[in-house]
């Protein structure tokens, strides 16, 4: 192969960054929590870029969506053209600033409705990897950010909770995220589980007795057991409730018992949908495990 | 002065990469990075193609979540195979380049997926998706590759009538 006529010096920077690389990897699957070095500077360095390119996008979408107005209006008369592009522009500018402002009147009535402290920030990012569901919130530990904040959409629904924070912007770990657990309950009959994300749009209720009362449409929210996230905040409604598989070696939460399983299989539509969400409040954490 | 002109692109090229599917959905498959680290592999050394791979896929972790080293790992690796291919295989022309990358995406989320697997971590990678990124990185940079042939020949072109 030609690769064993490469100079030795090229091969042994190969094989040692790769074998760092897996023992940095194999080091941090055992610590779920570990922030990196790497992670932290590398947002550091990309923020900045992010609400720049943020900042010159919707610039640019309003521009665009201003000189769609202007194509529209042509096949009008001259005056009428000139008369429609200026409403053209006044519109789109007045929409895009209505729904701002709904937007934001919604985030601030969710705070003055939340007594904990919070804090309302944008989406700047999403996760790159395909591999886990997060999120970039254009606030850090500068404006007050820190980690295991909950995080909740305008309408209140959760929508995870910060994972890492840099100065100038927090990654959010989503709800739908295969690695994401919420201790929760359902309200009508307090039926407490653990929901998680299985990776798609629809979350699981696990670790619910078979013998509890669940139906669907049921809403389920956060219970506080937990201790990461505060009671109550909304996360879903059930969507569908089955009876545990007996069979060994299924799902965990299909452990069997006698004829019937020990815990209901329910799946649940989020209230929330993360690649949707533009703006979050950062509520204060109950708890600052490093 | 070469390799801060290269970090700078990278930085540039994750910055992108996180944003471009806010702009439209499937743009978000789009791997950027990788693109660069496939481009250095076919016409750079093999040291700059692995160091390289190696800083681009240490971004990629960074604007991730977790497990820094997974894409590093994966995008260090194909770095060096195609470097190591690249070199008696002449790939020219953007559909050449664009099927190497699209290999190279495929076997960049195997490598991921099996090092999750490997790790006991789970993953939200499904074949659709592996496929999809694959699809999509490779009409990116034949898009791209072709742009930039044709403003090289445009401006030969002109320096020629001139």
């Amino acid at each position: 192969m030609e690769m064993f006529s490469r100079p030795a010096g090229s091969v042994a920077i190969l094989v040692g960054l790769l074998l760092g690389f897996f023992i940095l990897m194999s080091y941090q699957a055992n610590r779920a929590e570990t922030i990196s070095v790497v992670e932290g500077t590398v947002h550091t360095l990309t923020s900045p870029a992010h609400r720049a390119v943020s900042a010159i996008w919707l610039t640019v979408s309003g521009t665009w969506q201003r000189y769609m107005g202007l194509v529209g209006a042509s096949s009008q008369s001259s005056r009428m053209r000139e008369r429609n592009a200026v409403l053209e522009r006044e519109n789109s500018s007045l929409q895009e600033a209505a729904r701002e402002n709904a937007r934001l009147r919604r985030l601030l009535s969710l705070r003055e409705r939340i007594v904990s402290p919070s804090l309302a920030g944008e989406i700047i990012g999403r996760d790159v990897s395909h591999v886990y569901q997060g999120l970039t919130v254009n606030r850090g530990s500068w404006d007050g950010a820190s980690r295991n904040s909950p995080v909740v959409a305008p309408n209140g629904a959760l929508v995870g909770r910060v994972v890492h924070v840099t100065g100038m912007s927090s990654m959010v770990q989503a709800l739908t995220d295969p690695e994401s657990a919420v201790g929760a309950k359902v309200v009508r009959s307090d039926a407490r589980g653990v929901v998680h994300g299985v990776g798609g749009p629809i979350l699981e209720l696990a670790y619910v007795n078979s013998l509890q009362d669940v139906k669907n449409g049921d809403l389920v929210v956060t219970s506080g057991d937990d201790g990461l996230y505060p009671a109550g905040i909304p996360i879903g409604r059930v969507s569908r409730v089955a009876q545990g598989s007996p069979v060994p070696g299924s799902p965990p939460m299909a452990l069997a018992r006698g004829e019937g399983a020990l815990f209901l299989e329910i799946s649940l539509n989020p209230l929330v949908e993360v690649r949707r969400v533009d703006y979050v409040l950062l509520l204060s954490p109950l708890t600052h495990g490093e | 002065m070469k390799a801060l002109r290269w970090f700078v692109l990278l930085l540039a090229l994750g910055v992108l990469q996180t944003f471009t599917g806010e702009v439209w959905a499937p743009f978000g498959y789009v791997d950027w990075l990788l693109i660069a680290v496939v481009y250095m592999a076919l016409h750079g050394s093999f040291r700059e193609a692995i160091i390289l791979g190696a800083v681009a896929g240490l971004m990629q972790d960074g604007l991730s979540r977790e497990i820094v080293g997974l894409h590093a790992f994966a995008k260090t690796s194909i770095a060096a195979l195609i470097a190591s291919f690249g070199s008696f295989l002449v790939v020219r022309g953007p559909l050449p380049q664009a099927a190497v990358v699209g290999i190279a995406s495929l076997l960049e989320s195997s490598i991921v997926v099996a090092l999750l697997v490997l790790l006991g971590r789970s993953s939200s990678m499904s074949g659709l998706s592996i496929t999809g990124r694959a699809i999509a990185t490779a009409v990116a940079t034949a898009t791209v590759l072709s742009a930039a042939r044709w403003l090289r020949q445009r401006r030969k072109r002109r320096s020629r009538f001139k």
